[in-house]
């Protein structure tokens, strides 16, 4: 089956494909760096809108909380911003950005999860959004349970299987987020998988509990 | 036929690679070698199966991905980049004024500590206890006044820096110190991006 692809041409607001990046779209994205280096903010507004959605999601799948994607996703942006000076524009935005926003989940996840959702919206003056829309309940009930069995994993591999299996990312790729070398990430890659398979097969066997029944 | 079929690979072997097989990151040799024995293994082939199904769940959340809903952060991030703030993910902790009530504590220790030793300097230096102790604008006549003068300014210190705690408003050094310690739990906006990025380390 054909992994979802990111063109921004077809589906405007998905950002780039990181998977294939072609010369045009990195030599895109370093002129709009030069761009937003200069303070042309709708230069550094089209760089978001590149990258958010892809970003959010990704970030979605490691912490478990859209809003708190949403937050960290925000977050990486702002550091992005106020680290454009210093920013090598012989590298991709696409691999900086992931890995910025990767440390931010991880030092999150350390430290912020005791606060829900809701406490979150509210200490922000807001209501929470509200939950994710999926266009078909039994899409969104196999998701959850997927989602469910995903967030078992220990975080080194669910972050290796989400940028691989949910974002399409080569392990070249995610050796520079994580800032590893290839050959670990694919060994991890594929503990990961096993880990994955073993834990998806016990809860088909009826051996763990249903997201439903943690609450 | 090529030599490496000759001996084929254990069936421990092959699984340890069957998780890179159904993600199609395995190449050359090693992967005619484990399709090789999968071909002609019943139970590896039976584990490559279940690889198979749940990378087929995998990729469905991946798809089911693709219809996600989620509200753009510029608007957010726009009023951010007008009036920069503190991070709105830091750990909600304030400074508290327990917190400033140990840091005053200790402050006072100190300033004891320090009357007390320059109370009870060597003689002969001008300032010890037998030329009397100077605490207040008052010569305290004996070492016993001296160290109770320095004791009740301590207790008054303490009472002020207790009064600063319930009334929230501390002064502009107090603020300093405040600031820094909330810096601990707030995402460091200035701080390079090198200095963050070692987190991953831990992995």
């Amino acid at each position: 089956m054909e992994r979802e692809r990111l063109e921004p041409e077809v589906r405007p607001g998905d950002g780039p494909d990181l998977t294939a990046p072609s010369e045009r779209e990195a030599g895109h994205d370093a002129w709009l760096v030069e761009q937003a280096r200069r303070g042309d903010q709708a230069a550094f507004e089209e760089i978001v809108h590149r990258y958010e959605r892809r970003l959010t999601k990704a970030l979605y799948h490691l912490v478990g909380d859209i809003e708190v994607a949403r937050d960290i996703a925000q977050e990486s942006f702002l550091r992005f911003y106020q680290a454009l000076h210093r920013f090598d524009a012989s590298r991709r935005v696409g691999p900086w950005l992931f890995r910025i926003a990767v440390n931010l989940a991880t030092d999150w996840r350390r430290r912020g999860r005791h606060l829900s959702t809701r406490a979150r919206a509210q200490q922000r003056g807001v209501e929470p959004t509200s939950q994710v829309g999926y266009p078909e309940a039994d899409d969104r009930a196999l998701a959850e349970e997927v989602r469910h069995v995903l967030n078992q994993l220990p975080e080194p591999y669910r972050l290796v299987l989400v940028l691989r299996e949910l974002e399409g990312l080569p392990n070249s790729e995610i050796a520079a987020i994580t800032g590893r070398k290839e050959a670990t990430i694919r060994w991890r890659l594929a503990q990961a998988r096993q880990m994955f398979k073993e834990l998806w097969h016990a809860r088909l066997n009826g051996h763990i509990s249903h997201p439903k029944d943690d609450s | 036929m090529f030599s490496f079929f000759r001996t084929q690979w254990t069936c421990r072997r092959v699984r340890r690679r069957l998780p890179l097989l159904v993600g199609g990151d395995l190449t050359g040799r090693e992967q005619l070698q484990v399709e090789a024995h999968v071909a002609s293994c019943e139970r590896c082939r039976q584990e490559l199966c279940q690889f198979e199904q749940s990378a087929a769940a995998l990729q469905a959340l991946a798809e089911s991905d693709a219809a996600l809903a989620i509200p753009s952060v510029l608007p957010e991030l726009r009023r951010r980049l007008a009036t920069p703030r503190p991070s709105s993910i830091r750990r909600e902790h304030s400074f508290s004024a327990a917190a400033l009530a140990l840091l005053g504590s200790l402050s006072v220790t100190a300033i004891v500590v320090g009357t007390m030793l320059v109370q009870w300097a060597p003689p002969g230096r001008g300032n010890g206890p037998s030329a009397g102790a100077e605490t207040g604008g008052k010569v305290a006549a004996t070492p016993t006044q001296a160290v109770q003068s320095s004791t009740r300014q301590a207790v008054a210190a303490q009472l002020d820096m207790a009064v600063l705690a319930s009334n929230g408003s501390p002064t502009s050094d107090e603020t300093a110190v405040s600031d820094q310690t909330q810096c601990r739990y707030t995402l460091d906006l200035a701080t390079p991006m090198d200095a963050y990025e070692p987190a991953l380390d831990e992995y």
